[in-house]
C-alpha cells in the first residue's frame, strides 16, 4: 500500500506534504518551550514584584532565542517554495 | 578619522556588495498586492492552454534574462515601495530591472537609513563643547546613550564603556532600518539577507580584533582551545579547537538568520494580508471573487483586475503593529549578543568574576 503511494507523489506533491509538517513541528517545540520560559517567568514576578521589570526583560531576550529557531524551520520553508513549481 | 571600529562596519558593507553582485541572480522578482492576484481564472485558462496574462508574462521574463538561473531563493510578495514602483512602470529598460532583480533597492534603503542618522544625530549635537545645562536635544542623546551604555556594562561590567560606541550603534541602526520598513513607501533593508550577513560578518570581524587586541595572539589561540590548565586539557585541545572555532563561524550566521527570517517573515505576513484585504474588498467593487468570475461566467485577466480596483481593507495593519514589536526585539537581542561574543572574547579568569559582581551592585 505505502509503496504504491509513494509511486503516485511526485516532487511538489511530497515537498507540498513534508514542509508544513516540518513548520508544524517546528511551531510545536517553540510553543512548548515559550510556554515553560513565560511560566517561570511570571512565578518569579510573583514572588518578587520589585524585580519585575528585570525578569521581563530578561523574559522578552529568552523568548526571542526560543522563537529564533522556529524561523529557521519557516526560512527553509521559503528557500524549498520555488522548487513546488 | 581617530576611530577606529567604524572600519568594521564599512567592511561589512563591502562584504554586502561584493556578496550581492557574487550571487547573480538571487531570485524571482516580487510581485506586489494589487498587481498579481491568484484567481481560480488562471488554472482554469492554462489546463485549457488558452494564453492568459500568466503564461505571458512568464514567457516574457523568460526571454529577457540573458542567463536563466534557478533562482536561489523564492521571496515571497512584498508591498511595493519608491524603487520597486518605477522599476515595475519601467519593465523592459535595463536600469530598472537590474535594480529590481539583483536587489539592489536593499542597499539603497540602507543607505538612505544610515544617512538619516546620521544627518539627526548631527543635528541633535551641542555645537558648543561643554554647556553647564544640556538642552532637550543633548538630553535625549544622553538619555539613548545612558540607557544603551547600562546594557553593555550589565553584561561585561565597566569595561563595557570602551564597546559601547560599536553595539550602540548597532543596535540604532537596526532598530531604525526595521522600523521604517513599515512606512509606506519605504522598505525595511533588514529583509534582505545580504545586509543581515553584512552586519553579522562586521560583528564577527569586530569580535575577533577584540579578542585579539585584548588576549595577544597567543592568548587568543589560547583561548580558542578552550584554555587547557593541566594535562586534561592539553590532550582535548585539539578538539576543542575544532569546536571553537566552528563555534566561532556560526556565530554570526545564527545572528544574520535570526534577524533576516524575523523581518522577512513580518515583511511576508505584510504582504499577505494586504492582498488579502484586496481581494475581499473585490467582492463589492466587481473584481475576481464577484459569483460571475468565480463561477467562470466571465473571464478576467490580470490587467481587468488590476484596472479595476488599486485599494482595498487594510487588514495589514494589526501586523504592522506586530512588526513595530519584533522588529524592536530583533534589535535588542542582535546587539545583546554581540555584547556577550565580545564579552566571552574578554579574558575572565575565575578570581575576575568576583571583581564583575561585585561592580554590578
Amino acid at each position: 500500500m505505502l509503496p504504491l503511494i509513494l509511486a503516485e507523489l511526485d516532487q511538489s506533491a511530497l515537498l507540498a506534504l513534508a514542509l508544513p509538517l516540518g513548520v508544524a513541528l517546528a511551531a510545536i517545540g517553540s510553543a512548548m518551550g515559550l510556554g515553560r520560559a513565560v511560566s517561570t517567568a511570571l512565578e518569579s514576578m510573583g514572588r518578587q514584584p520589585e524585580a519585575a521589570g528585570a525578569i521581563q526583560t530578561a523574559m522578552i531576550i529568552g523568548c526571542a532565542f526560543i522563537e529564533a529557531l522556529t524561523i529557521y524551520a519557516l526560512l527553509t520553508v521559503f528557500v524549498l517554495m520555488g522548487k513546488m513549481g | 578619522m581617530n576611530l577606529f571600529w567604524p572600519r568594521f562596519l564599512i567592511i561589512g558593507f563591502i562584504v554586502i556588495v561584493i556578496g550581492v553582485l557574487l550571487m547573480g541572480d538571487p531570485g524571482a522578482p516580487a510581485h506586489h498586492g494589487g498587481g498579481q492576484i491568484k484567481h481560480p481564472e488562471g488554472a482554469a485558462a492554462v489546463k485549457h492552454g488558452g494564453a492568459i496574462e500568466h503564461g505571458g508574462a512568464a514567457k516574457h521574463e523568460e526571454g529577457h534574462d540573458a542567463v536563466h538561473r534557478e533562482p536561489l531563493l523564492e521571496l515571497p510578495e512584498f508591498l511595493p515601495n519608491l524603487l520597486t514602483i518605477p522599476s515595475f512602470k519601467n519593465h523592459g529598460i535595463p536600469v530598472w530591472d537590474w535594480i529590481h532583480v539583483y536587489m539592489w533597492e536593499n542597499v539603497f534603503f540602507s543607505i538612505v537609513v544610515a544617512g538619516l542618522l546620521i544627518c539627526l544625530v548631527k543635528w541633535m549635537q551641542p555645537s558648543e563643547d561643554v554647556t553647564d545645562v544640556p538642552n532637550r536635544k543633548q538630553t535625549v542623546l544622553e538619555l539613548i546613550v545612558e540607557k544603551l551604555n547600562g546594557m553593555v556594562e550589565g553584561v561585561i561590567g565597566p569595561e563595557g564603556k570602551k564597546y559601547t560606541p560599536f553595539v550602540g550603534s548597532l543596535f540604532m541602526y537596526i532598530w531604525c532600518m526595521n522600523m521604517i520598513g513599515l512606512v509606506p513607501g519605504m522598505k525595511a533593508a533588514t529583509s534582505y539577507i545580504g545586509i543581515t550577513l553584512g552586519l553579522a560578518v562586521a560583528t564577527f570581524l569586530y569580535v575577533q580584533y577584540v579578542g585579539l587586541r585584548e588576549n595577544g595572539i597567543e592568548g587568543y589561540l589560547h583561548h580558542l582551545a578552550g584554555s587547557p590548565q593541566d594535562g586534561v586539557g592539553w590532550a582535548m585541545s585539539p578538539l576543542m579547537f575544532v569546536l571553537h572555532v566552528l563555534g566561532e563561524l556560526i556565530k554570526p550566521v545564527s545572528l544574520a538568520l535570526r534577524l533576516f527570517g524575523n523581518v522577512m517573515g513580518e515583511d511576508a505576513l505584510i504582504g499577505v494580508f494586504a492582498v488579502l484585504g484586496i481581494v475581499l474588498l473585490s467582492t463589492l467593487t466587481g473584481g475576481p471573487t464577484t459569483l460571475e468570475s468565480m463561477m467562470g461566467l466571465k473571464a478576467m485577466t490580470t490587467a481587468d483586475m488590476a484596472s479595476l480596483q488599486w485599494f482595498g481593507i487594510p487588514l495589514q495593519l494589526p501586523i504592522m503593529m506586530l512588526a513595530l514589536l519584533t522588529g524592536t526585539i530583533q534589535a535588542l537581542v542582535f546587539a545583546l549578543l554581540a555584547t556577550i561574543y565580545i564579552f566571552l572574547m574578554l579574558p575572565h579568569d575565575h578570581h575576575d568574576d568576583e571583581h564583575g559582581h561585585e561592580a554590578h551592585h
